[in-house]
């Protein structure tokens, strides 16, 4: 019976070309060097970010309550191509007067962007960008239809009532982030959008501005249908 | 006696055909990678969600205590079948005056459901839906029949009184996201419910209303058993 050996590489490590075959790395007590999928994705050049606002400059989210048809952002992931959403971040920079705060992101097939907003202009994780993202994405002021088959609520998270708080030394607020944050990882249910499908990320508060970003691995839907 | 090789495709992975014999991956510096079991699980297409509330239409959750033989929801998992429940989370819209909130998710043998509620369509985390559930979920309105075998509590919390409050600017009220998630993984229990077995999620407030979803991974029993 043959017992699998590794080499121990723990601090001289060797690093080939592509395509070459290698000892699998080890540390001196056997245990295996292990890299995550997603890490290896990024490193190959297929984890994408969408964002709006920028810097100091945040967006405007949809005043009052969600509508379906109005998210503050839509991405059209094109037949051939598979997503997997990793990370959706919001920022909040201003709530407005007290009212409810909806945050909602949904996927699905079936769904179209009837008028899309301002493009995004997807960045590649890796700075050299050796692949680029077939996805078209957009936010702000546009239209949409919601998907129609296989609907899914990806996150949903809120505030039954939040508002712009003053703080100050003397008046006790609660005094904490405005800062909202999914992670695949953390939720262990990877959503797999295959095209043509659509992922819609709704943003609102009574008067809200803020930032957000979308992360996302990208395949041809070949490698995994 | 074999010490490990490994192809090393850092940038130029190779994605063969189904069922093709392929070499283990690698990093350049001889790293293994590894795909998450559930990432594995939701590209196969075997993980689900069941939604109540849409969009911007809340449920109304059970009003005062939890009671055992009225859940917010049911899911009989049939004979024949297994599920690993991933994620459950609950987003409440409206509270009511003060009074306990109670959130509790049970599960175990022996259960069953004397009334279905109103039915949920489960739907597939990927997209393009390559496979159907065989569990059956209801909402609302329910009436069931508690495990009687090995019981479980795979989830519960709640707040000792809990109520809508008022927000200002300058009024001191705790402002928080009213979401209650528990995630498998999280936990690192990972519940295995080997059917005929009964999941069902208590969610209860003065006069509460809001939105609820449930991901799970689900198999063959004879894949586990």
């Amino acid at each position: 019976m043959a017992l699998i050996k590794t080499r121990a590489r723990q601090t001289t490590v060797e690093r080939v070309a592509e395509g070459t075959e290698t000892f699998v790395r080890g540390f001196r007590d056997g245990t295996l060097s292990m890299a995550d999928l997603q890490t290896a994705m990024a490193l190959e050049g297929r984890i994408f970010e969408a964002k709006a606002g920028t810097f100091t400059a945040p967006i405007t989210f949809k005043a009052g309550a969600i509508v379906a048809t109005t998210p503050t952002y839509e991405m059209r992931i094109p037949a051939g191509t598979t997503i997997i959403p990793l990370e959706l971040n919001v920022q909040i920079e201003s709530i407005g007067t007290a009212l409810i705060l909806e945050i909602l992101a949904t996927g699905g097939q079936g769904g179209s962007t009837t008028t899309a907003g301002t493009a995004i202009v997807p960045a590649n994780l890796r700075s050299d960008a050796p692949v680029k993202s077939v996805c078209l994405c957009s936010h702000t002021t546009l239209t949409v239809v919601a998907p129609t088959k296989n609907y899914q609520e990806i996150w949903r998270t809120g505030e039954i009532s939040a508002v712009n708080q003053t703080h100050s030394d003397t008046v006790s607020v609660y005094d904490h982030a405005h800062t909202y944050n999914w992670k695949a990882a953390d939720a262990g249910a990877y959503t797999a959008l295959v095209g043509a499908s659509n992922l819609f990320f709704y943003i609102s508060t009574q008067a809200g501005t803020g930032f957000f970003s979308i992360k996302w691995m990208e395949l041809p839907s070949g490698a995994i249908v | 006696m074999a010490l490990i090789k490994a192809k090393v495709r850092q940038s130029s992975a190779d994605r063969v055909a189904e069922g093709t014999d392929t070499y283990v991956r690698a990093l350049r510096d001889g790293s293994l990678t590894f795909a998450d079991f559930l990432m594995a699980m939701s590209l196969e297409g075997r993980c689900f969600q069941a939604l109540a509330g849409t969009f911007t239409a809340p449920v109304t959750f059970t009003a005062g205590a939890i009671v055992a033989t009225t859940p917010s929801y049911a899911m009989t998992i049939p004979s024949g079948t297994t599920i690993i429940p991933l994620e459950m989370s609950v987003q409440i819209e409206s509270i009511g005056t003060a009074l306990i909130m109670e959130i509790l998710a049970t599960a175990g043998q022996g259960g069953s459901v004397s009334t279905a509620g109103t039915a949920i369509t489960p739907s597939n985390i990927r997209s393009d839906s390559p496979m159907g559930t065989a569990c059956v979920c209801t909402h609302t309105a329910i009436t069931a029949v508690a495990p009687t075998t090995n019981y479980q509590e795979i989830w519960r919390t709640g707040e000792i009184s809990a109520l809508d409050q008022t927000h200002s600017a300058t009024v001191s009220v705790y402002d928080h996201a009213h979401t209650y998630t528990w995630r498998a993984k999280a936990s690192g229990a990972y519940p295995v419910l080997v059917g005929p077995s009964i999941l069902t999620f208590d969610i209860s407030t003065q006069a509460g209303t809001g939105f609820f979803q449930i991901k799970w991974a689900e198999l063959p029993s004879t894949a586990v058993v």
